[in-house]
């Protein structure tokens, strides 16, 4: 069976600025695997995010191709699109993202009622997630309620609730103290040594990227390093 | 998604902003209301004026003499003409030196209705009725005391069966009756009289003695309300017209077999319009005259009624118009309140769109959201709606003095229903669609 998971073929990403374009990516090839931990570095504006996006299917390429579990994501409908993007991938955001008129619970429970799970499942799983991330007592909290570090777990138990394939995380301990920041990314490394979830994680802290199995580096749009991590660490749990 | 989910989620939208909500709510329920209230307030309009016309006799023809409408155009060798024609038939009145009846007109013959119009009309096929009317007014005495009444003149064969008036006490007159007659519901309670007139009691007229063998039921509707326009009337067989001794100066006497006017009924099921054509053809061969000196005019309340109901229905759709208006403005709130709301979630449909919602998804919602907000101000509005049009058909049955109904125009109440439905849609498409096509990414930045 076919390894590979995620795909990008010579993929451009163009943004119109006015007069002036600004190639975020330009000719990027890459693969990735199943089961992998990868962390994406590099300076700000180097295109992190933009990858990032396209993996998660929230944005389209400007030139190339991208194959999502041998999909091409430019031929899917749009509804194909988000049912595949629900099922098989899981975001946790920087800014958390909560939707701010919901109880946790009810945030953990949105993909799941997206996904029409039957609501007892749907109910059972979620608590368990919360329970799982140490929110067990706060589930009825809405996200004004709540921590950063506890609003952050709740959007990790959100995305781990329709059970991805692949967690992209874009900065998730960037608006975190380095303890809470250690805490949570504990949580995500646990979830993937566990689950054999494959894990994109874009980070700016050199030493949180320790964590992940490779290393890729973007500078001014285009892959510089893509390396194994030889030293990865693995935190005490 | 379910749809049980997709409402809650924008029943919470909806209640998350109570205040913008219920502004918005209300808008539409100024519109719907004002749309049901002149919609019901023009159908009872409606109906009152056919009631009345009715009553006053909506579907029977009359027909009276009249001077030719372009008399005083006509130049004066046609005039001399006619004057011939009317002495060659030896119809011409002894008028001739009678100042009242003379007027301006010279030695014009005055044209007037006879025994010879209502054989013309018999040879119409369409006529069920022919009744004949000789007005004339007389001096009532009863039981010591006088009052002056009108008294019209009508044929017992035909008239109970044209008459939209109905009787109350006793019975209406039959054929053969002679020295009987029926008198209004004001007259037998007139207050002039000291008493109250009953049935098989006998009055005096011009001195003459009548029995009353029937009194009429006192009017409904809107005619009640007007208190008895005809008050003291005396209805009798016309042929004892001829015989009351005139009393008093100015009012001539009756001539026999002349007419005030001719009332003609037609059969249910006849062509109307065409039976009307036929009676002026026939009537216009037999007065030997065309459409341009005709000197008879036919009046067909129908006609009257289907105007007056042209222009009640033109106001009302007018009006309509114009509340439609305030819907209109209602509905533009609805689609300033979502727009408002879909820039405020853009975030939350980013997020919702990055989780895997569709959409579809993503457009109900919006659209349940504005067709609560349109929902709760139609029921509202409906219900509001009705409780005015009460209180407006209150206030003007105690001005017109008819007795208040509850009334409730389905067409009204259907119509503002399926406005509101609508326009809870189409001011709740446009923006739901451009929250659903958002592209997930920008909605994720959007702050
Ligand atoms: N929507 C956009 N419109 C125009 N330019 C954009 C847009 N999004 C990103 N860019 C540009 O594309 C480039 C890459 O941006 P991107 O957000 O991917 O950087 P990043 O590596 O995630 O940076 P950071 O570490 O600061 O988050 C930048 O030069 C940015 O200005
Ligand atoms: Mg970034």
């Amino acid at each position: 069976m076919d390894k590979t998971l995620i795909a990008f073929r010579n993929v451009w990403k163009t943004y119109q600025m006015g007069e002036v374009q600004v190639n975020a990516l330009k000719d990027v090839n890459a693969e990735f695997e199943k089961g992998e931990f990868t962390a994406i570095i590099g300076p700000s504006g180097s295109g992190k995010s933009t990858m990032m996006n396209l993996v998660g299917c929230l944005d389209v390429p400007s030139k190339g191709e991208i194959f999502l579990k041998s999909e091409n994501i430019a031929r899917l409908e749009e509804s194909d699109l988000a049912a595949l993007r629900g099922k098989t991938i899981g975001f946790i955001f920087q800014q958390y993202n909560l939707i701010p008129g919901m109880t946790a619970l009810e945030n953990v429970l949105l993909p799941l009622e997206i996904q029409e799970i039957d609501d007892n499942i749907a109910e059972k799983r979620a608590k368990e997630l919360l329970t799982l991330v140490g929110l067990s007592d706060k589930m009825q909290n809405k996200p004004t309620q709540l921590s950063g570090g506890q609003q952050q777990r709740v959007s990790i138990a959100r995305a781990l609730a329709s059970n991805p394939e692949i967690i992209l995380a874009d900065e998730p301990t960037g608006a975190l103290d380095s303890v809470t920041g250690k805490e949570v990314m504990t949580m995500l490394y646990r979830f993937w040594k566990e689950n054999g979830k494959t894990v994109i994680m874009v980070t700016h802290d050199m030493h949180l990227a320790k964590y992940a199995q490779r290393h890729i580096e973007l500078k001014d749009g285009k892959i510089v390093r893509d390396e194994t991590n030889q030293d990865q660490l693995c935190p005490e749990y | 998604m379910k749809p049980v989910k997709i409402l809650r989620i924008a029943f919470n939208m909806v209640k998350a902003n109570k205040l913008r909500s219920w502004l918005t709510i209300i808008g539409v329920i100024i519109g719907i209301a004002s749309v049901m209230t002149i919609v019901t307030t023009g159908e009872f309009f409606q109906d009152q004026v056919t009631k009345t016309l009715e009553e006053l006799g909506g579907d029977t023809i009359t027909i009276v003499a009249s001077v030719p409408f372009n008399f005083m155009e006509e130049n004066a060798s046609q005039v001399i003409v006619e004057s011939e024609n009317g002495s060659e038939n030896g119809n011409i009145s002894g008028g001739g030196d009678d100042l009242s009846n003379s007027m301006d007109f010279g030695d014009v013959e005055t044209p007037k209705l006879t025994k010879m119009d209502v054989f013309t009309l018999r040879r119409v096929h369409g006529i069920q009725y022919i009744n004949v009317n000789i007005e004339t007014s007389a001096e009532l005495e009863f039981g010591g005391k006088k009052t002056s009444v009108y008294v019209e003149g009508v044929d017992p064969r035909a008239w109970p069966n044209i008459t939209k008036k109905k009787v109350g006490e006793g019975r209406m007159l039959q054929p053969g009756d002679r020295t009987s007659v029926v008198i209004s519901n004001e007259l037998a309670n007139d207050e002039a009289l000291g008493r109250q007139i009953r049935v098989n009691q006998m009055i005096l007229l011009n001195g003459k003695s009548y029995r009353v063998i029937g009194i009429l039921a006192k009017d409904g509707g809107l005619l009640g309300g007007l208190g008895g326009l005809f008050g003291s009337s005396i209805y009798m067989p016309y042929e004892e017209v001829n015989s009351l001794s005139t009393t008093e100066e100015g009012v001539d006497e009756k001539e026999t077999d002349v007419y005030d006017s001719i009332e003609v009924k037609l059969y249910k099921n006849v062509d109307y319009e065409a039976t009307i054509k036929e009676m002026e053809n026939m009537l216009r061969l037999s007065h030997r005259v065309d459409e341009k000196n005709q000197d008879f005019y036919v009046s067909s309340g129908k006609e009257e009624m289907e105007n007056t109901k042209k222009l009640i229905n033109g106001l009302t759709a007018f009006l309509a118009f114009i509340a439609g208006i305030s819907l209109l403005v209602g509905s533009t709130g609805i689609a300033n309140t979502m727009f408002t709301s879909v820039l405020e979630k853009t975030k939350e449909i980013g997020i919702m769109k990055a989780i895997g919602a569709k959409n579809r998804d993503i457009m109900l919602i919006f659209l349940c959201n504005s067709a609560m907000i349109s929902l709760v101000g139609g029921i509202i509005g409906i219900l509001l709606g009705t409780a005015a049009v009460q209180v407006i058909l209150f206030l003007i049955s105690i001005s017109m003095k008819v007795p208040f109904e509850f009334a409730l125009s389905l067409k009204g109440t259907i119509i503002a229903t399926l406005v509101s439905i609508i326009v809870g849609l189409i001011a709740g498409i446009v923006p739901a669609k451009s929250a659903a096509e958002l592209k997930p990414v920008d909605a994720l930045r959007y702050e």
